[in-house]
């Protein structure tokens, strides 16, 4: 069957591309969470977590390497037969619907508190799946050059947020390192995790990857890139506000909103929150275009353009039906979220490529 | 017919961007700065029902745009107006979300939180106990968690009344007095810091009204510390001691002292500028001490004293008058706040925890007996440096 999607990038495009895709989200909420249960080494779980984030660019890699220029959603059918096949990536289609919901829905939720108190829900949440569904009918050659140009913008922003605090952060606060043991680190790795193995998206790029060699390095770099960042944001979060930073609903931009220097720098949380969205803006309309290409694939149509609106249409609901409330979503994140998080982007995967590997090694395998 | 396929298609993107500039011009949340009653500090009073009482001095814009515009032929107008450019308004509430929604029916204008630098507790509500109260400050998006906080002598309300001579309003001249640091320097992070943490006690520059000065002029300044044990007011500190709980809070910018050196009977001031203190804790068996350890270095700005700083030998006499009068400072904080009033506010406890995890997980329930107890040795080495522009 040929492929859907036309277009190639390069390693770069797609190292960015994931790195914005996982990343623009985990510095909103994840540090307040990290913090509940690691307190002063809240820094130290994002290490925890980048551990998954490799395992899970491997697995992609690997399925990808035994079934060259195909994604999850096409392999999955060859792999344990066609019904079965489709069943499996109608669970994963319809994760992929409810992580779209989640994600719009905590930019949505930052929104509204911080900005926007009167907008309705649905005006901020169809606004963004607007340009997004533009953004993904537009292909995925359009879709990465944004995350070229916003990734760095993205990055620097956070190293901003850390350079202009300096004054008022206190190093004593990473102290003691590890005083009660290892233990509370990896329990407030749990959040950290979650975002991590959101690397296994990468199966719908890898396909489209121009020089395929260079995948698995493409997506180790996004990992170690996302790495650095969430080690940044969590430390600019306990230096400043040291175990307060559980008490804080969006840890990152309370700190952005504290910065003041000279007088006049100062009040600058509406440029953060610009930044912030055009991050996020490229993390929707990644996972978007996932869910478009895979609902493309599973259905079998020559072209994926026709089914972005509607899809979008459904993506703006899911956004409202993944929680009915703020405290709903926070619970959802703990809860059910990385459960079904694990079973879909890490032991279905896990499970499929090792059915691949027995089936290649008995020649069975086409 | 591709032609009028495309056109069509351009004509829906038309039509779609159009549609969008309605969503997007956010006509449910539009605050327009002419709207809005800029709150520039506020004052929390305990009133005589036990509600809480809200004074929040407001930025009055129209005067400033008056004023301005009667600038060429005002005659009575030109006395005063610079200085009055705010006003205070008062309302009585459950809580401080109440009161502010009370406050909302006396005015015309949109209470805007964002730019209020200062939150001052009257001694009464200090007393009575402030954390309910910092929960707004903290939940409410409006107000920042870099303002300062203080606690006023008598009702805040009167602080928030005052003018203030050189800044444009008593809010701003607070808080430019916090950032000089003559006294504390306390924002809404840190008092919530202070609140999370195990120590069990806080410590707010305290505000009182200059009744020195002529009555034109009496503007509130910071004139020593509010100590509070878990939200509640349980005593205060003078200026002179408040310099020794600075030091310890390694919170000293600079600083002039003045002392009398050993065996001379004339004063010797100093100026004493990169000044950093380490608390080193440490735990032998039972016995808890923290060694403080002081460096910084001193400029001399008058010398009555007959001793000759040129002259090495007498140089160090004044060197040792210094660090025994730092030490001096120091302990009196320490007998007010350690042995009298058994409040941490120096933070000993978040040191203890940070070097002693395990240890400190033992006592920390007990903090409060196990406080008085530990003992500090100060080691202080403040160096003379420059014996300023006289050779005498």
């Amino acid at each position: 069957m040929p492929m859907i999607e036309k277009g190639k990038i390069s390693s770069l495009q797609l190292g960015l591309a994931m790195y914005l895709m996982i990343g623009a989200t985990s510095t909103l909420i994840v540090p307040a969470i990290s913090a509940k249960q690691a307190k002063q080494d809240m820094w130290i779980s994002p290490i925890w977590g980048a551990l998954w984030g490799i395992l899970c660019i491997f697995l992609a890699w690997k399925l990808e390497r035994l079934y060259p220029r195909s994604t999850f959603v096409e392999y999955s059918e060859r792999i344990v037969g066609k019904v079965a096949g489709k069943a499996i990536s109608f669970v994963f289609l319809f994760f992929l619907l409810l992580v779209i919901g989640s994600i719009i829905r905590e930019y949505e939720e930052f929104i509204i508190l911080a900005f926007l108190p009167n907008t309705p829900m649905a005006v901020v949440v169809a606004g963004i799946v607007m340009a997004s569904s533009f953004a993904v009918r537009s292909g995925l050659e359009v879709l990465v050059r944004f995350a070229v140009l916003f990734a760095p913008l993205f990055g620097l922003l956070l190293a901003f947020i850390f350079l202009f605090l300096l004054p008022d952060l206190d190093w004593q606060n990473v102290r003691p390192v590890l005083g009660y043991g290892v233990m509370p680190s990896i329990k407030g790795a749990i959040e950290p995790i979650a975002w991590f193995i959101e690397f296994f998206a990468i199966a719908f790029l890898l396909p489209c990857l121009r020089n395929r060699k260079s995948g698995l390095r493409a997506g180790l770099g996004a990992v170690l890139a996302m790495l650095a960042t969430m080690v940044l944001a969590h430390l600019t979060c306990l230096l400043l506000f040291g175990d307060l930073t559980a008490d804080l609903m969006f840890p990152v931009f309370s700190a952005s909103r504290f910065i003041s220097i000279a007088d006049f720098f100062s009040h600058v949380e509406s440029i953060v929150a610009t930044l912030w969205l055009l991050g996020g803006f490229v993390q929707i309309s990644m996972w978007q275009y996932a869910l478009t290409i895979g609902t493309a694939q599973w259905l079998k149509l020559t072209d994926y353009r026709p089914i972005v609106f509607p899809l979008g249409f459904l993506v703006i609901a899911f956004a409202k039906w993944v929680a009915p409330n703020f405290q709903d979503m926070l619970a959802f994140f703990l809860t059910t979220g990385p459960v079904f998080s694990l079973l879909c982007l890490v032991l279905i995967p896990a499970a499929l490529l090792f059915i691949a590997l027995i089936r290649k090694s008995f020649g069975s395998g086409n | 017919m591709n032609g009028s396929a495309r056109r069509s298609g351009m004509g829906l993107v038309l039509a779609l961007l159009v549609a969008s500039s309605i969503g997007l011009t956010g006509c449910w949340d539009r605050q327009e700065v002419n709207d809005l009653a800029l709150v520039m500090g506020a004052g929390l009073d305990l009133s005589e029902d036990n509600k809480l009482e809200l004074s929040v001095q407001i930025f009055v814009a129209k005067q400033a745009g008056d004023q301005q515009g009667s600038a060429g032929g005002g005659s009575g107008m030109s006395s005063g107006t610079a200085k009055e450019q705010t006003t205070v308004y008062t309302a009585t509430g459950d809580t401080i979300a109440d009161a502010a929604t009370k406050l909302q029916e006396l005015l015309p204008r949109k209470v805007f939180w964002g730019h209020g630098e200062v939150f001052v507790f009257g001694e009464q509500l200090a007393k009575h106990g402030i954390t309910d109260q910092t929960d707004f400050l903290m939940r409410h998006p409006g107000p920042r968690l870099g303002a300062f906080v203080f606690v006023s002598k008598g009702k805040a309300k009167d602080v928030m009344a005052r003018p203030s001579q050189l800044e444009r309003n008593i809010s701003e001249g607070l808080r430019e007095m916090a950032k000089s640091q003559t006294g504390l320097r306390v924002n809404v992070k840190e008092l919530m810091q202070m609140l999370k943490s195990d120590a069990g006690a806080e410590a707010l520059p305290l505000v009182s009204i200059n009744k020195r000065n002529p009555e034109s002029n009496q503007s509130p300044f910071i004139s020593g510390t509010a100590v509070l044990k878990d939200g509640k007011m349980v005593g205060q500190i003078d200026e002179y001691t408040t310099r020794g709980i600075m030091w310890l809070r390694n919170s000293v910018k600079e600083s002039v002292i003045t002392f009398k050196p050993a065996g001379s009977n004339g004063f010797v001031s100093a100026h004493l500028n990169r000044s950093k203190v380490r608390l080193i804790p440490s735990i032998r068996g039972d016995e808890w001490s923290i060694r403080v350890q002081i460096s910084s270095e001193a400029n001399l700005i008058q010398n009555e004293s007959g001793l000759d700083p040129l002259e090495p030998r007498q140089a160090n006499r004044i060197q040792e008058g210094l660090n025994d009068e730092v030490s001096d400072r120091i302990e009196s904080a320490l007998a007010e706040a350690q042995r009298k009033m058994d409040a941490d506010i120096f933070g000993f406890s978040d040191t203890f925890r940070r070097s002693y995890p395990k240890q400190w997980e033992r006592v920390k329930k007990n903090w409060s007996e196990k406080f008085p107890q530990v003992r500090v040795d100060v080691s202080s080495d403040v160096r003379l440096k420059r014996p300023g522009f006289s050779g005498k």
